[in-house]
């Protein structure tokens, strides 16, 4: 009780000082004689005043932005999971593919970016192909890496049993991947959502992206401004999508969630 | 054994001359009727390495230079702030570690047009978005590999009257540095997509802006020969990283 009463009273302390630090920091920059002051660093009131003044907007920019980003979620971790269980099934396939999905993630996607627009001359298929192409390779590598996680012991026993491939599929590998795939799942959520939005940056008429690239360049202090709204929406939408895996998890595979909680 | 070793390196390269083979015999263009001037085939792109190789060049400097300067201050200023926190009481440093380690895992990139709009010299636009996209991991890992250490050293410090600078460098820091490891490797990806978001974002310059720019003068294959340089980049400051930290730290790689 007095626990968890000290612990919000923590939490409370920490924003308090965080926009007091930001108030601070914004009365300091807003000073100044700069007359972009406002857009650099305005003070948080007015970061949700822009946000309720220009609603409709931002709300449509967010809803395109999000649903293409979803629909690329969605694809991108369906064709991640059928693809990983069908290349587990063969060593050399797997040893053969492997290597490249790995080098995948070191390398900035991002850049594709205009090269797909330049492709599909249609942002909406862009931003679900870079969405996509984006959770593929996140969901692709926490499912290998899972169907493999099982102890040797596990298989041991399947082996005992004389179980069949299936049903060591089924029974052992498959659900000692599924921590794994929401670990993927989680972290390809809100990638899924910038890759969405880079696509409007890169050149795209529609979106966040366009918003802020339109403030950036339209300039003039309230312009400016919807920046802030912009990317406030965008880091929060993508928080609640990694939120949103979380407790998907929960539902899904809810003693995932207490064996991790104890540390197992 | 010698079997499996033998399987992981003959099917990556079996399997990537069949798919660049495919790939120059025109299968995939026809398949999903690609024209050439969208998707080209790759001794196109080979030879756009040679044919524009000044462009790139110089596209590549200014690139490099960006993700030098935003890996090497992010990751700087993200161990000092580790080291900071270390010096702070354990319940507010472990606040500030929660409040950096949800920072880590939103989308942070959304804030280039915020820098944009602060910074208008073209490099230092780039770096200081990467060093803000990189530090919070730097400091959550670092923080964790600094007090994550075997109490039972702590307790033989002590009873060898071990002062404490010597617990810091010895113990403390030594605790470290797998852990600054790990964030630098995790750290190579998110500097490489700041920079080319940023040049993709203020259109200027470096191999970002090139794809673009390329793109316009229909100049497909340059396009590809930056994405190409951009991959392999990944990979080399990636592996180049592990290498070193093998060379530092070999004790992290026996264990596994």
């Amino acid at each position: 009780m007095s626990e968890s009463r000290r612990d919000t009273l923590i939490t409370a302390a920490t924003v308090i000082a965080i926009l007091a630090v930001w108030y601070l920091g914004a009365a300091l920059v807003q000073a100044g004689d700069d007359p972009l002051a406002e857009a650099k660093l305005p003070f948080p009131h007015q970061v949700i005043d822009v946000i309720f003044s220009n609603t409709g907007e931002l709300g449509e920019a967010s809803w395109i932005s999000l649903r293409q980003a979803l629909i690329g979620f969605v694809i991108g971790s369906l064709v991640g999971i059928v693809f990983s269980l069908v290349m587990a099934q063969g060593e050399w396939v797997e040893s053969a593919i492997v290597p490249f999905l790995l080098a995948g993630q070191m390398v900035p996607m991002i850049a594709l970016v205009p090269i797909v627009q330049n492709i599909f001359q249609n942002d909406d298929v862009t931003r679900v192909f870079i969405s996509a192409f984006i959770t593929f390779f996140s969901v692709t590598v926490a499912v290998v890496r899972g169907l493999k996680s099982a102890p040797p012991s596990a298989y041991e026993l399947m082996s005992s049993y004389n179980t069949g491939r299936l049903q060591r599929l089924r029974y052992l590998e498959i659900p000692a991947a599924v921590p794994m795939l929401f670990t993927g799942l989680r972290i390809a959520a809100p990638l899924s959502l910038v890759g969405s939005v880079l696509v409007d940056l890169a050149g795209a008429q529609s979106g966040l992206g366009y918003i802020m690239l339109a403030a950036l360049t339209a300039g003039g202090p309230t312009g400016s401004m919807l920046i802030w709204g912009a990317m406030v929406i965008l880091i929060v939408l993508g928080f609640l999508l990694a939120q949103a895996v979380v407790l998907s998890e929960r539902i899904v595979a809810p003693w995932q969630v207490q064996m991790r909680a104890k540390g197992a | 054994m010698k079997s499996e070793r033998v399987r992981t390196v003959v099917a990556p390269i079996v399997f990537l001359a069949v798919f660049v083979a495919i790939w120059q015999a025109h299968v995939f263009n026809d398949v999903f009727g690609l024209e050439e001037f969208a998707v080209p085939l790759p001794d196109q792109i080979l030879s756009a390495f040679t044919d524009d190789s000044d462009e790139l060049r110089s596209a590549f400097g200014e690139t490099f230079l960006a993700v030098g300067l935003g890996f090497a201050l992010g990751n700087g200023l993200g161990f000092l702030l580790a080291l900071g926190l270390l010096a702070l009481p354990d319940t507010v440093a472990q606040r500030v570690g929660g409040i950096l380690g949800a920072v880590q895992a939103l989308p942070i990139v959304a804030l280039a047009p915020l820098v944009a709009l602060w910074i208008d010299a073209s490099t230092w636009f780039k770096a200081t978005t990467v060093v803000i996209m990189v530090f919070p991991a730097m400091s959550v890992y670092a923080y964790r590999g600094l007090t994550s250490v075997d109490p039972t050293a702590l307790e033989l410090a002590r009873s060898i009257d071990a002062s404490g600078w010597q617990v810091f460098r010895y113990i403390r820091l030594a605790n470290a540095v797998p852990h600054v490891f790990t964030a630098m490797r995790y750290s190579v990806v998110l500097s490489l997509i700041g920079v080319v978001v940023c040049e993709i974002l203020r259109s200027a310059d470096g191999l970002g802006y090139h794809i673009h720019d390329a793109l316009q003068r229909f100049e497909t294959p340059q396009a590809w020969a930056a994405v190409v340089i951009l991959a392999l980049a990944g990979i080399v400051m990636y592996a180049a990283l592990l290498v070193i930290e093998r060379l530092i730290v070999p004790w992290s790689f026996r264990k596994s």
